[in-house]
């Protein structure tokens, strides 16, 4: 069996890593038109599953494709058209017969003849006439056999070798090809060969009165005919270009025979129709191709690459061509269109939802990872808790219990508009008001309509973004708009801070740009803000009215309907930590806004636009089939990008990130269990930065094992600012009484959970300078904790009693299933990493162990601890005790208590809870999930069946990773409804879940259940692993992942009962992906395809 | 009646009903009130004997404060209680007699049917506790669903503890007896409860600020608190009440008395602690056992509160 697997040639290298190809082909092209022989197929013959897989997903996405050829309709449809789905046949031309016919589909994909170019009895006789004199002359002057093929439509092919071993040369045979008969034709008397025969065609076809003849030649004939591929280019530009406005810009034009042989144009040198439009060859092109066109060689399976590398972009949010102003912006986030469907979430159609509105503030949220704005209105209500979180700025307040909390900056999206002396309303049920998050650009469109008493109408249509080209700037760009001329006035200003933040210099008014620094009432960091406003109408400022406040601004005007207006405000805001500052942040500000207001909005924007492009392309998800999940995952990856930044290494990601006050921002192990995989993934360096958070916070996390009575690192189960436990110790219960809060001394798996993360990273980036300098301590401490955490009993085995695991429903547990299996695995990985620095970087090793003071009794007892420490698991079944105890609990069946109308242990009961087997959220399954490849199959299955029943997900951390270990483990229904329960927490508005802010590890396990679920990828020490499988409604799933330096596109699609997979390294050298048993080295540009059965055991390499 | 407001207390001579008057006596103070006892018979009696057979002399009440009226009791109670002066009508759940099985007397049922007017039902067999004859209502108990209709109705209940200076402590029941809000706006007992310690206070904050939202004349000087009880709806709030010493159970009829409300009202009438507080317009044509014709048949029958 031959295989799709193939090395490309040298010269078609740079097409398969996208970065690096020509710059033209950086492009989304709306129409692709292409040859058919030698470019999209090898030959007529040809299996074309996977093309027809690649040209669908296109004109899914709303790109046309056109094939011109010069074999018949039937051919092109055998092999390409009747495989298409038919409701997306719409946007499929096919051009046959060298630009005679032209073929095209309605909307239930019937075909239907477009256009016929009809021969008149005089051009048949013409043309049987020249092709017989052709051939008649040739004969005469060669003695050699030629022959006319005659049933052509509109032309007449001279077959000048009609030998056996020539009767159906693949183009891969040109080159020989032309040396025949270039050989046989000289050989037998004519000198000057193909290109002599040539030029007699031409010739005789004026002689018998065909003066504008196509006669071209495909090496084995001369064909002589009444159009060519010119005329059917012709017709696409009349009929498909011009009508749906597609300008060249956006064409590309595939072929494979562009340069000249023997002297002739290229038979697709035809197809260029505008110097404009992109085009590329995929052939061998022996001579050269025209100046103009793109050699990339490669033959088809480049060309699908090529189209792959389109559906890619096509999927992306487009790019566009010039700098993307506010209006576009804002025009692309109001698109309605079905196209940007997936790419946006709204408001719109709804009535404005009061009660509702804090989740809505959430869920709308622009941030950065270092400014998070809640999607407050620009005119707050009684319903409005707008607020611009900055990572890292916390206070904590003096008291028994000081629990860090975030502060936010001054509201600074305020806006008040007054139109002839009357303040617009700002009752929400009054008007239209839609708001749109773009997750493309990562802005956030909001629109407001209304009318005054007298009906006179205005409309405030409001973009605004914190960069993520540059993190401390917040921008709001306000186009107001009117009915009728009116007076108004525009009034803005900086809304007073949070009492906890005090002045430290506060702005005067006048300066340029105004600034203001406050410190944070603890005095453990400032916060400046520097904002510049302006007006502008028609390209003019207009004058603002002296204000004797700082920050406050006021426009008088009379507007008109012809004259709209912008507003534009830009702030920069700066956080510095008190002990560090060496200078004033409101200086950093005013300096980050002069910087900005050298560049103006419009570029501010589009550097924004391009790094979230840069950001999707790495990142995004694609699934079709399945709006929902579509949805979900878009949602999910566009705050899980919104929530990190690369840049600090000193701050990490609250449970909320910076969306809501909810968790107080604090950190817990969602951030390395949930959060990372993605980052690690798809961001190496926001996956270092978080962790190096972790590294800077170790000094806390060694002085917390230290005050427990233990050695090493113990983190902290919430930590802000410092690393210091902020967990509170109580908290008073929905019943009024106190409850005591344990996690903050006994949830300890917290350690390992980091020392995987850290692991994690490792193995996916071979980030050695970050092992070096913070991983490998962070492993040995967290490792050192473990051993001095386990007790050596009578029994012969460690224990680690009184602990919380990931059930929190059980409290001073002992020998907890997910703590200890995690604690040998930080051991091992402690001493792993201990051979690994000696090994490796010695010199590193003797540093570390003298700073630690490591000695090889030390190393000795982790070791005996990893090999003795109690790990529940039975040795008989496999079935893993979740803690000491656990089976002997009262068995409950949770069945009865669906849909629950609570948390468990609320509908239960704490006590009953305490009493019962019902687990809170995954801990044996989550076990199974992060150490997969350390339980055999049958266990891993047995536990899930056995624990799965038992878990009542009164965490939101639960479902997506039931949905990962079900979707490993093939129940794709129960994966498919953890997944939209996991979906739903965050998008549901009638539950009231997100007005905190969104749930951001839930968002990140919704990734890793699609990817490490459903695509079933995991790490291999050479590369990586896959295992796919998708829900019945998924038709394909497509993600890119990284894996050190490798950049690797994922397609899983289903086309009836068959499962494809390809899989191409884009960037990078070769790794080796494994896929269910099969394993392939695959090499930078390569695209690697296997497809199984539905039933199959196996998948089977894609035959060619 | 008067032109000053009134609680309105409904008496029918039995001792059931007589353990309303020292309530409704209290709540008057507590408004600057004054109580109206009325009395309905089925044809006219001297005032004289209707003092004596009431016992309103040893109860210390004031000569003014009787009003006869004759005819059927529900609509001469419901006549009386839509007076505009009228700030709160208390009967007791029944009068001398109760079908067997029921915690709500049928003139009672239909008086809350068609009255307009906040009404405080007295359960006669909760009133043996001293505390509900001599202390003030203070700590009113108000269980909420979560919906967004509900929380826009919650207006007249700010108003009435504003007016009492009481708190307000909103109770939520998990339940599989009560639906889980289903609209846009909703907020449910929390599902998922990753941290507690987060997730309690976050949610109380957030169920009072809705509250704020959806009534923002809702008075500053009346506290809010949240709880969560779980268990079978009336059982539930009851023992809640029971056991933080509430003065009051307040239920809203928001718009219309419907099926939910009337069959959580006998729930929680069955063993009630305290007063149950019924506040909110009724709209009686949504409620067949509040047809006219339906009260003046209770009327032949001889039923009084």
């Amino acid at each position: 069996m031959s295989t799709v697997t193939r090395t490309l040639p040298t010269s078609a290298m740079s097409l398969a890593e996208p970065p690096a190809i020509t710059p033209a082909l950086q492009h989304s092209f709306r129409a692709i038109l292409f040859d058919w022989d030698g470019t999209a197929v090898v030959d007529r013959e040809e299996d074309a599953t996977a093309l027809i897989g690649i040209v669908e997903a296109l004109l899914r996405l709303d790109v046309w494709a056109a094939v011109v050829t010069g074999t018949n309709f039937g051919n092109i449809d055998r092999q390409l058209c009747r495989h298409i789905a038919p409701a997306w046949r719409r946007r499929l031309l096919v051009c046959v017969n060298r630009g005679s016919e032209v073929y095209g589909f309605d909307r239930q994909g019937t075909s239907s003849r477009r256009y016929l170019r009809v021969a008149t009895p005089a051009e048949e006789q013409a043309l049987t006439a020249t092709a017989d004199a052709v051939r008649d002359q040739l004969v005469a002057r060669t003695g050699l056999e030629i022959r006319v093929v005659y049933d052509r439509l509109n032309r007449r092919k001279i077959d000048l070798i009609p030998l056996p071993a020539w009767a159906d040369p693949p183009k891969a045979r040109l080159g020989e090809l032309l040396a025949a008969v270039e050989g046989r034709l000289r050989g037998a008397g004519l000198p000057g060969g193909l290109g002599e025969a040539v030029t007699l065609a031409e010739r005789l076809a004026r002689e018998h009165g065909l003066p504008d003849a196509r006669c071209t030649t495909d090496v084995k004939h001369i064909e002589i005919g009444l159009t060519d591929k010119s005329d059917a280019m012709a017709w696409l530009r009349r009929e498909l270009l011009a009508p749906e406005g597609i300008v060249w810009r956006d064409v590309l034009i595939g072929g494979d025979e562009f340069g000249p042989i023997a002297g002739f144009a290229g038979s697709d040198d035809l197809l260029r129709g505008n110097d404009e439009a992109v085009v590329v060859s995929v052939g061998p092109e022996p001579n050269g191709v025209p100046s103009g066109v793109i050699h990339l060689g490669g033959g088809p399976i480049q060309f699908r690459t090529l189209l792959a590398d389109q559906v890619w972009r096509q999927a992306l949010p487009r790019r566009d061509q010039r700098p993307p102003s506010a209006s576009r912006i804002a025009d692309i986030a109001a698109d309605r269109s079905p196209r940007r469907a997936a790419w946006r979430m709204e408001d719109a159609g709804e009535a404005y939802q009061t009660l509702s509105e804090h989740d809505r503030e959430s869920r709308f949220t622009v941030s950065n990872g270092f400014l998070g704005v809640r999607g407050s209105r620009e005119q707050p209500t009684v319903a409005s808790q707008p607020r611009t979180y900055l990572a890292g700025l916390f206070n904590t307040p003096s008291g028994e219990h000081p629990i860090p909390a975030p502060l936010s900056a001054p509201n600074w999206l305020r806006l008040q508009v007054t139109m002839d002396g009357v303040p617009l309303p700002l009752d929400p049920a009054q008007g239209v008001y839609l708001r749109t998050l773009d997750y493309a650009h990562g802005t956030l469109v909001t629109e407001w309509r209304l009318e005054d008493p007298t009906g006179r109408g205005i409309r405030l249509r409001a973009l605004r973004f914190v960069s993520l080209a540059d993190r401390t700037l917040a921008v709001q760009i306000v186009r107001i708009e009117v009915a009728q001329p009116v007076w108004l006035a525009l009034d803005t200003s900086l809304e007073p801070p949070d009492d906890r933040l005090l002045p430290v210099r506060a702005a005067s008014v006048g300066t340029e740009p105004e600034s203001a620094t406050w410190r944070t009432a603890d005095g453990t960091g400032q916060l400046a803000v520097a904002i510049v406003a302006t007006l502008r109408c028609g390209g003019e400022t207009i004058p603002d009215d002296p204000c004797r406040e700082p920050f406050r601004h006021r426009w008088g005007w009379v507007a008109t309907p012809d004259r709209p207006v912008t507003f534009t405000r830009v702030v920069a805001a700066v956080r510095d930590r008190a002990e560090a500052a060496t200078t004033d942040p409101g200086d950093t500000a005013r300096a980050a806004l002069r910087r900005a207001r050298r560049r103006g909005p419009v570029r501010l924007l589009a550097a924004h636009a391009r790094a979230w492009a840069a950001r999707w392309a790495e990142s995004d998800i694609a699934v079709a089939g399945d709006d929902r999940s579509q949805a979900a995952l878009r949602f999910a990856i566009y705050h899980l990008v919104s929530a990190a930044n690369p840049d600090d290494p000193r701050v990490s990601i609250g449970a909320r990130a910076l969306t809501g006050d909810s968790y107080l921002g604090h950190v817990f192990w969602d951030t390395e269990i949930f959060l990372l995989p993605f980052y690690i993934f798809t961001w190496p360096d926001a996956a270092r930065a978080l962790l190096m958070y972790r590294y800077h916070t170790l000094t806390a996390a060694r002085a917390k094992a230290t005050r427990l009575g233990y050695r090493g690192a113990l983190y902290a189960w919430e930590s802000a600012r410092t690393g210091e436990e902020a967990t509170p110790p109580f908290v008073i219960g929905p019943d009024g009484r106190v409850i005591p809060i344990r996690c903050g001394t006994d949830e300890q798996h917290i350690s390992a959970d980091i020392a995987y993360a850290v692991w994690q990273y490792w193995q996916a980036t071979d980030d050695s300078v970050f092992l070096q300098v913070a991983g490998a301590e962070i492993l040995l401490e967290t490792a050192r904790f473990w051993s001095s955490r386990s007790g050596l009993e009578a029994d012969g085995r460690y224990h680690i009693r009184g602990v919380i695991g990931p059930d929190e429903y059980h409290e001073g547990v002992d020998d907890n299933a997910f703590t200890n299996g995690m604690a040998i695995w930080n051991l091992e990985r402690g001493l792993e990493v201990a051979t690994l620095l000696r090994d490796r970087w010695p010199e590193r090793w003797t540093a570390l162990r003298d700073q630690l003071a490591l000695s090889p009794d030390e190393l000795a007892r982790w070791r005996d601890v990893a090999d003795r420490l109690v790990t529940g698991v039975d040795a008989a079944g496999g079935l893993i005790e979740q803690f000491a105890g656990f089976f002997a609990l009262e068995s409950v069946d949770l069945r009865a208590f669906i849909p629950w109308v609570a948390a468990p242990d609320v509908v239960l009961g704490t006590e009953r809870t305490r009493r019962s087997q019902v687990v809170k959220q995954a801990d044996v399954v989550m076990l199974l999930a992060l150490l997969w490849d350390r339980f055999p199959p049958a266990v891993r299955e047995a536990n899930f069946r056995y624990y799965e029943p038992r878990t009542g997900h009164g965490s939101s951390l639960s479902p997506a990773i039931h949905a990962l270990v079900a979707a490993r483990l093939g129940d794709l229904p129960l994966a498919e409804r953890f997944f939209a329960q996991a979906a739903a927490i965050d998008l549901d508005d009638t539950t009231g879940d997100a007005a905190g802010g969104v749930h951001i590890a839930t968002l990140g396990g919704l990734w890793q259940a699609a990817v490490l679920g459903f695509a079933g990828l995991q790490l291999a020490p050479d590369g990586l692993r896959f295992d796919p499988r998708l829900p019945d409604r998924w038709d394909t799933l497509r993600f890119p992942v990284q894996w050190r330096g490798r950049h690797v596109r994922i397609e899983i699609r289903r086309i009836a009962a068959t499962l494809t997979a390809n899989i191409t390294l884009v960037r990078g050298s070769a790794l080796i992906v494994y896929l269910g048993t099969r394993t392939h080295r695959l090499a930078r540009g390569q695209s690697w395809t296997c497809r199984r059965e539905s039933g199959a055991p196996q998948w089977q390499e894609e035959a060619q | 009646m008067t032109t000053h407001p009134v609680v309105l207390v409904a008496l029918d001579g039995s001792p059931a009903a007589a353990t309303a008057l020292p309530i409704a006596r209290t709540i008057a103070a507590q408004l600057g009130a004054e109580t109206a006892i009325l009395h309905v018979t089925a044809a006219p009696v001297s005032e004289h004997d209707v003092r004596q057979y009431l016992q309103l002399k040893q109860a210390g009440a004031m000569e003014s404060d009787l009003h006869l009226r004759v005819g059927d009791p529900a609509t001469m109670i419901v006549q009386a209680a839509n007076e505009a002066t009228v700030a709160l009508v208390v009967l007791t759940t029944h009068g001398r007699t109760i079908e067997q099985g029921r915690h709500l007397g049928r003139v009672a049922e239909s008086i809350i049917a068609a009255a307009t007017q906040p009404i405080l039902l007295v359960r006669p067999e909760a009133t043996t506790t001293p505390m509900h004859h001599t202390e003030e209502v203070r700590r009113l108990l108000l269980p909420l669903g979560g919906a967004p209709a509900t929380m826009a109705a919650l207006h007249p209940v700010g108003a009435l503890a504003a007016q009492l200076d009481a708190s307000v402590d909103l109770l939520y029941v998990a339940s599989h007896d009560q639906d889980r809000p289903a609209e846009i706006g909703g907020i449910a007992a929390p599902r998922y409860v990753d941290q507690p310690q987060h997730e309690w206070p976050h949610w109380a904050s957030e169920v009072i600020e809705r509250v704020h939202i959806a009534d923002t004349e809702w008075p500053a000087t009346v506290p809010l608190r949240v709880y969560l009880a779980q268990g079978e709806s009336g059982a539930a709030i009851n023992d809640f009440a029971a056991t933080h010493k509430h003065d009051a159970i307040i239920m809203v009829r928001h718009g219309r008395a419907g099926p939910g409300l009337m069959s959580l009202l006998h729930a929680a009438l069955e063993a009630a602690p305290c007063p149950v507080l019924l506040v909110g317009g009724a709209q009686h044509e949504h409620l067949p056992e509040a047809s006219p014709s339906r009260i003046a048949e209770l009327g032949e029958r001889g039923h009084v509160t």
